[in-house]
């Protein structure tokens, strides 16, 4: 029997020097740090999945495997250099539901 | 009672940081910490600024707290460093590529942490371990180190885990900051202790080393700080008269 995968959403608040960055840049230096830290393995277990990106309030959602998220987060705080500027990278929020997360993404000013 | 976190190493502009005090106090407070402890206050003119920073760092919610780092080669220097700025600053750390200094600053317990700030410089073996455990001073470790350095990564996240190791072996209590000079080099507590839980320390430990221990430390050495402290448990509470 297949049992059902348990996700967690990350909001994660993006702090970085100068202009803005792209999603696809987040998205591969996210996944960078994973890959640096726990390889092959790590990317597959933590299952990671972008969703909303908006640049304006610098959040993005992002969805993990409930057992991943101390390696996502690790990872998170990994993530120095995006395109060439300094960054950092906090999670804001951990909700269950997507749901939930694209709701505080809506509420936050 | 939430959990009052504690950010035990940053350096501003004031020392050799690159961003104003004031920026790395709202980071702080963004990211979630009660405490900042600021590590530029090395001379008399640092702590000129401390009592207006502690004012902005208490309308953003932060207690902003002060902190020497005695980054010397010699043990002459180290003694004379300590017998300068120990009643001056909250938290006294030292980093050091010296052997003899390490220990000597293990042994010395006017020093409240051993900081692993240049990460594969350092020195630091069971023999110093135990005089850490024994002059009850902390170890330090600094995220800044790892962040920064790609290319030494691995050797810097194996470092890490023989130094935890040793510490943990010995009961020699750990703290985890991020050792950072800018905003960017800065992490969120629950970030620094996920980082610590992958490279194998327990919850406990890790927990601890972002909020109780450094919080103790403060705690005590501002005790230690006001004039009517005479020992641990002993103060003066009324001063006899002439008559």
């Amino acid at each position: 029997m297949k049992v059902k995968d348990r996700w967690r959403y990350l909001l994660v608040c993006i702090h970085v020097g100068g202009a803005g960055v792209t999603r696809e840049a987040l998205c591969s230096a996210i996944i960078n740090g994973l890959h640096s830290l726990y390889g092959d393995w790590g990317l597959s277990r933590s299952k990671l999945l972008f969703f909303d990106y908006n640049p304006k309030k610098s959040l993005l959602v992002l969805r993990c495997a409930h057992k991943s998220i101390l390696m996502v987060r690790a990872a998170i705080a990994m993530v120095y250099n995006i395109e060439g500027g300094k960054a950092l990278l906090h999670v804001k929020k951990i909700t269950g539901t997507l749901k939930k997360a694209r709701k505080i993404l809506e509420e936050n000013n | 009672m939430r959990r009052k976190w504690v950010e035990f190493h940053v350096r501003s502009k004031l020392s050799d940081g690159l961003d104003a005090p004031e920026e790395l106090i709202k980071m702080a407070a963004h990211l979630g910490y009660r405490f900042l402890v600021l590590a530029d206050f090395k001379e008399d003119e640092g702590l000129r600024e401390l009592a207006a920073l502690k004012e902005y760092g208490k309308r953003h919610g932060i207690d902003v707290a002060s902190r020497a780092n005695i980054t010397v080669n010699s043990v002459k220097e180290l003694k004379e460093g300590l017998r300068r700025i120990r009643r001056k600053v909250e938290v006294v750390g030292v980093a050091s590529e010296a052997k003899e200094v390490v220990r000597a600053a293990a042994r010395d317990g006017r020093v409240d942490v051993v900081s692993m700030l240049g990460l594969l410089k350092s020195p630091l073996d069971k023999g110093i371990v135990e005089l850490m455990r024994r002059g009850r001073s902390a170890l330090e470790l600094n995220l800044s180190a790892l962040i920064s350095e790609t290319e030494n990564r691995r050797k810097i996240l194996e470092k890490w885990m023989e130094y935890s190791t040793l510490a943990i072996n010995r009961r020699v209590p750990i703290i985890l900051a991020s050792g950072a000079g800018s905003t960017y080099q800065m992490r969120s507590p629950r970030e620094l202790i996920a980082l610590a839980l992958t490279i194998g320390m327990n919850v406990d430990v890790a927990v601890n080393g972002v909020s109780t221990l450094p919080l103790q430390i403060i705690r005590l050495n501002r005790e230690k700080l006001k004039p009517e402290f005479v020992a641990p448990g002993i103060t003066v509470i009324k001063k006899g008269g002439s008559t």
